[in-house]
């Protein structure tokens, strides 16, 4: 266990550190307060620590109230060391938030328990909190994919809408849905169909950008919350995920299988929508317009057509009714080519 | 009357370890010998608060070595200090002096004996 001493009497100090590693811990020792307070503020601070009461720079009860208004995990076992006949010491430290006291000059062995008495409470509080940590990680990602979960990816986006909202900033949603992805699962079984959906989640993942969020909502079934990105810039992510996507099969042991994913993107822009849920709706939109134009390929949801984008669209309104993606195919093409060179794998 | 020091709980407190008394006795002397001119200095500054520090850590010290006479002479000096009320301290510093001095030379002497000891066996 690794403890911190704190004591300005170098006697006491000396035959608490000997103690103390004798018994199998490891000891930082410091000579005053104010040394003990920057020590524990470092990262990997000992979670077990015995303050002296009366010390310069910083008495150990100032210490401990500091310590509890660190409110630090895992929590920190605070053992004050304090002389004797000092019963109002005593109760000002446990008041301080003080969990035990020594009395100084201390019996060796009720150091011994006391010390093993506190390790206990800090060993527990470790166990716990790993055990919580873990939890909150299940509660929040995927099992399969490790991305987020769906009630974590919402919530993100909810969180998203309101900062980006606040700074007047835009924000964008992509959902994506594997293509055809039940006839993969009918061929090669679900296993090969598990280890698609690991490796799109890897793909999708490695392929936004840093403060992104990828989320799976459903089977095959993901969403990108871009926050920062207007329409155009969440075109060409979600370009350069399709891209991810289909340019590679995915490598199984039932060997490579080819893949394509499409994808509706929206844009959130300080009017059109008061929830991510109408955003999620909107973007769920978009997704099927993709695929009833056939797969593979990115769609803006129709009411956020920007004065850009609607030119375009009708320019080659001609060629193909009304659609978007029709707008759309000049830009693709001309990223595509850069994108290539920046896919992973 | 009752030795400046107690053995039997010095050798408890440091389990058996000589190395590491001889350590401490050497540490003593240092430190209760720098805390006694501080002590001094603060006494006839009439600093209470300076007073009340160093004398417990004397108190603290001694504690170890099972000092009684020299602990309750420190623990008077700090009492004084923290009362504020100073018209007693200079004799209170006299006593604890002559009874840090005591205990340094009772601490000497067991070193000599444990280094005699050591070189015997």
């Amino acid at each position: 266990m690794k403890i911190l001493v704190a004591e300005d009497d170098k006697i006491t100090l000396k035959l608490l550190e000997t103690r103390l590693r004798k018994w199998g811990n490891d000891v930082i020792a410091c000579a005053d307060g104010l040394e003990a307070w920057e020590r524990l503020q470092e990262p990997e601070a000992p979670a077990l620590v015995i303050l002296d009461w009366m010390m310069p720079g910083m008495p150990g009860v100032n210490i401990c109230r500091k310590i509890r208004e660190m409110n630090r995990r895992p929590y920190v076992y605070v053992i004050l060391l304090t002389a004797k006949n000092r019963k109002e010491d005593i109760l000002e430290g446990l008041e301080a938030g003080a969990d035990d006291y020594i009395v100084k000059p201390f019996d060796p062995s009720e150091l011994k328990v006391r010390v093993r008495a506190g390790a206990r409470i800090v060993k527990l509080q470790e166990d716990l909190m790993a055990a919580l940590d873990v939890a909150d990680y299940r509660a929040s990602h995927d099992g399969l994919t490790g991305l987020w979960n769906r009630v974590a990816i919402l919530d993100i986006g909810s969180k998203e809408l309101e900062r980006t909202q606040r700074e007047g900033r835009p924000m964008t949603l992509v959902m994506a849905d594997l293509d055809h992805f039940k006839r993969i699962n009918d061929r090669y079984g679900h296993p090969a169909g598990d280890e698609v959906l690991r490796e799109v989640s890897r793909r999708l993942a490695s392929s936004v950008r840093i403060y992104d969020s990828v989320g799976r909502v459903g089977g095959e079934e993901f969403v990108m919350v871009l926050p920062g990105c207007d329409r155009e810039e969440g075109v060409t992510i979600a370009e350069r995920l399709r891209a991810s996507i289909s340019g590679t099969p995915v490598v199984t042991p039932e060997g490579p299988i080819p893949v394509t994913m499409s994808f509706g993107v929206t844009e959130f822009q300080g009017r059109n929508v008061t929830d991510v849920a109408t955003l999620f709706k909107k973007a769920d939109e978009a997704l099927y317009k993709a695929k009833s134009k056939g797969r593979n390929r990115v769609e803006v949801c129709r009411s956020d057509i920007s004065p850009m984008l609607g030119l375009l669209m009708e320019n080659r309104s001609e060629h193909c009714d009304a659609s978007e993606h029709c707008g759309l195919a000049p830009l693709q093409s001309q990223r595509l080519a850069g994108v290539d060179a920046v896919r992973p794998i | 009357m009752t030795d400046v020091i107690d053995k039997v709980e010095i050798l408890d407190r440091v389990d058996g370890d000589l190395e590491l008394l001889l350590e401490l006795i050497d540490l003593f002397r240092d430190d209760s010998s720098r805390l006694i001119s501080e002590l001094r200095t603060a006494v006839s500054r009439e600093d209470a608060a300076l007073i009340e520090q160093n004398a417990h850590a004397l108190k603290g010290s001694v504690g170890n070595f099972g000092a009684a006479m020299a602990y309750s002479a420190a623990a008077k000096l700090e009492a004084i200090g923290g009362t504020g009320d100073l018209s007693e301290a200079a004799g209170a510093f006299g006593v604890l002096e002559t009874e840090i001095e005591r205990v340094q030379n009772a601490l000497a002497s067991y070193a000599v004996e444990i280094s005699n000891e050591n070189t015997r066996s």
